[in-house]
């Protein structure tokens, strides 16, 4: 990879001074929700570490990933980031296609076996391979060649890292989540629909500095995934106030009240979506006024409703609570009717007996 | 009568107005830190780093921030990637930089508690590639001053 | 892949509340209707008072404790209106229980327009002081039942088992809702699946008295009013 300038030189040859590097490196190191005292560290890995190669793979999905992350314009820091890798083969984004675009791929896994980073975004159907292919090749035979040369995989995306919704109820694909295939190779999962991209991309930037950032049981790394967005929500003084918005349009939403009783899924979704915000640190859902929808937990899709609130029961339960009012109903009166039955025929047997029929019987 | 516009446009400064009076009660903490951070800097001349983007900081917060903290002698903008925001506060020592993308977005805003902030100086790299810049331009300059002495 | 945690709270709000609910609510319906049924035999004797409104009387009047018992029974009587106090505010007032109940029975279904019908919700310092004061009542009321010789002898299985399920939810909430300890999602599933316990033991346990006090009350006050007697 010696024909791959480092990213300090390719930012000389940008006119980007070394200030500008080092400004580069703190916001980086925020971004990474890294301990400023690591800026150091950050920068002395930017300067030695090899530009490594990315193949970004997409499967079943609908490249809402990718338009996050382009959606950013020049040069932002997740420009920079992709600057700071080279990105060989990404067939939404490069100009060859087919057979060319494969032979692309080929190559950049065979001049960086072992050393490559797979980025995968979209789900991959186990039920028939052939429910998905690209260039006459299968999803699942694709991600298991290029995985098995790729120094770790990114799993980009709520498909790839938990089968997403081509995965949602009835699954129709059988699709999966690239864990549930490729169980050798180190993978991070960064959920979301779409993540928010520099999320994405700081990502990208712990692994090229530190390798594997710290990942939680999901696979997801820590630092973004650490807390929920409850936690961590403006609008959390309300919630704690007893404060709801009932509608969408009564007082308490135009109040900017907490969204819990419209199906806010903020209590049990972990994301950097309050503090990192989304179009550049322009808002968030919850700040546009919509209930969050959990994208970032496994099954989101099927988790009860987006509207429903998180106390409320997810299934149909009112018909079977009926019935079962019914037949209670049924039972009971069944039953004091048997025990009606039971005490009048007790009466009706009864006979009287004194103290001599007593004796006579003894 | 304010026409519909103008109600919603007072609505939406009204929420902006309360907002910036909505605390999540870090600013305390971190203030709190600060003094820590700076009598350090005096005692042993260590010095440090609050990175505020990894804090809940509502728009309460940042008001208490700058009614403590205050505006101080030095403010200065650099341009390199976007531009930066380097201030001394009234508090000598402590230091605001704000980091922004060439849209003006931000990037990452810090406290720094140090006598002179790091990217303030002149980097040796920098420094190294404005000697050759100079000496090109003079070397440029020499060559038309003997351009000039020939004809 | 799956989280464990989230597919343990959708069983929960899924199939583990269905089954709470059919057991609760054919219970309770069953053991109403079978009381109601069976019916009482009826008074041939001239009534020598208003009955009905001594029954109704007698429904509230039993609410407050009779003279010289709060001395006699301090901890039962005090610990026993906190608890239900605490226990009614947290159930009835906490904004996510506000939105289940509505839900559950409809408020807003049936009347759509009416979807304000929902009753203010109480902050968190309310909700959870009453919680926590709850808490501590059913810890003393439990100490006396175990340190009284005769009310230990008077205590059956159903009175422990009562109380564990009654203890349980408000715990499990106040973990979950202040995250102090373990995964959030997986405290929230504890917490549903501690009040679906707390309904299927419902109908079969002392808890029916939530329901027949009224009937209880109203029967015992009736008797003694038809008689003209106080009760």
């Amino acid at each position: 990879m010696a024909d791959k300038p480092m990213l300090p030189e390719l930012m000389k040859a940008h006119g980007v001074s070394r200030r500008g590097f080092l400004k580069y490196c703190a916001s980086l190191t925020s971004l990474m929700a890294l301990s400023p005292a690591m800026m150091p560290r950050v920068a002395h890995a930017l300067e030695n570490a090899p530009r490594p190669s990315v193949i970004w793979l997409s499967f079943q999905e609908c490249t809402g990933c990718t338009e996050s992350i382009t959606r950013s314009h020049a040069p932002t820091i997740e420009d920079l980031i992709f600057n700071a890798v080279s990105l060989d083969y990404h067939h939404t984004l490069q100009a060859a296609s087919g057979h060319q675009a494969e032979a692309a791929r080929e190559k950049a896994m065979k001049d960086n076996w072992g050393k490559y980073v797979l980025v995968v975004d979209g789900s991959i159907p186990i039920k028939n391979e052939g429910f998905s292919c690209i260039a006459g090749i299968s999803n699942l035979q694709m991600l298991k060649d290029t995985a098995a040369g790729a120094a770790a995989i990114v799993s980009v995306g709520t498909c790839a890292a938990f089968g997403g919704i081509p995965h949602a109820n009835p699954n129709p694909t059988g699709a999966v989540a690239v864990s549930e295939i490729i169980k050798d190779k180190p993978i991070i999962n960064v959920p979301g629909c779409p993540p928010i991209p520099v999320v994405m991309t700081g990502v990208l930037a712990h692994f090229l500095t530190f390798g594997v950032p710290e990942l939680d049981e999901l696979g997801r790394p820590k630092a973004f995934y650490g807390e929920t967005i409850h936690d961590r929500c403006y609008r959390r003084p309300f919630y704690d106030k007893g404060m709801f918005a009932e509608g969408f349009d009564d007082e308490g939403a135009r109040e900017g009240w907490c969204l819990y009783k419209l199906g806010c899924k903020g209590p049990t979704t972990k994301s950097v979506c309050a503090t990192l915000k989304w179009n550049n640190g322009t808002s968030f859902p919850i700040e546009a006024g919509h209930p969050c929808l959990g994208c970032t937990e496994p099954d989101f899709w099927d988790n009860g409703g987006f509207y429903k609130p998180l106390s409320v029961p997810a299934g149909d339960y009112r018909k079977l609570g009926l019935a079962a009012v019914g037949a209670g109903a049924v039972a009971g009166a069944a039953g004091a009717v048997l025990a009606r039955a039971g005490k009048a025929k007790a009466a009706a047997a009864h006979e009287n007996v004194d103290a001599h029929d007593l004796e006579k019987k003894s | 009568m304010k026409t519909p516009d103008e109600t919603i446009a007072n609505g939406a400064d009204h929420m902006a107005e309360i907002l910036s009076f909505v605390g999540t009660g870090n600013a305390d903490p971190v203030l709190r830190e600060i003094r820590h951070a700076l009598s350090q800097l005096l005692e042993h001349g260590t010095e440090s780093t609050i990175d505020l983007g990894a804090i809940p900081f509502a728009g309460g917060d940042e008001r208490i921030l700058n009614d403590v903290l205050g505006d101080g002698e030095v403010r200065a903008t650099l341009t390199t990637l976007g531009e930066s925001l380097v201030q001394e506060t009234a508090v000598p020592g402590v230091w605001r930089v704000d980091h922004f993308d060439e849209k003006g977005e931000t990037q990452s805003r810090f406290i720094e508690v140090t006598f002179m902030p790091e990217i303030l100086k002149t980097q040796r790299q920098d420094a190294e590639l404005g000697l050759a810049t100079l000496s090109e331009r003079l070397a440029t300059r020499d060559e038309k001053h003997n351009e000039q002495g020939d004809r | 892949m799956n989280n464990p945690n989230f597919d343990l709270l959708m069983w929960a709000r899924g199939p583990g509340f269905d089954i709470a609910l059919i057991i609760f609510a054919a219970g309770i319906v069953l053991r109403i209707v079978e009381i109601i049924v069976l019916g009482r035999k009826k008074d041939l004797a001239p009534a020598k008072g208003n009955g009905v409104a001594q029954g109704i009387k007698t429904i509230f009047s039993r609410s407050i404790p009779r003279k010289g018992l709060v001395h006699y029974a301090p901890i039962t009587y005090i610990g026993g209106y906190i608890f239900h106090l605490g226990f009614f505010i947290a159930f009835f007032f906490f904004g996510a229980h506000i939105v289940f109940l509505d839900e559950l029975l409809g408020f807003s279904q049936w009347w759509p327009e009416a979807i304000s019908f929902q009753w203010p919700a109480f902050g968190r310092v309310i909700i959870e002081s009453a919680v926590a004061l709850a808490v501590l009542a059913m810890i003393a009321l439990m100490y006396t039942r175990l340190t009284d010789p005769v009310r230990r002898a008077l205590s059956t299985f159903d009175d422990y088992l009562v109380w564990v399920l009654s203890i349980l939810p408000m715990v499990t909430g106040y973990i979950a809702v202040n995250k102090l300890f373990g995964d959030p999602v997986f405290m929230l599933a504890l917490h549903i699946l501690s009040v679906e316990l707390l309904m299927i033991a419902f109908p079969f346990t002392k808890l029916m008295h939530a329901f027949t006090f009224v009937m209880a009350r109203y029967y015992n006050g009736s008797i003694q009013g038809r008689k003209g007697a106080e009760s």
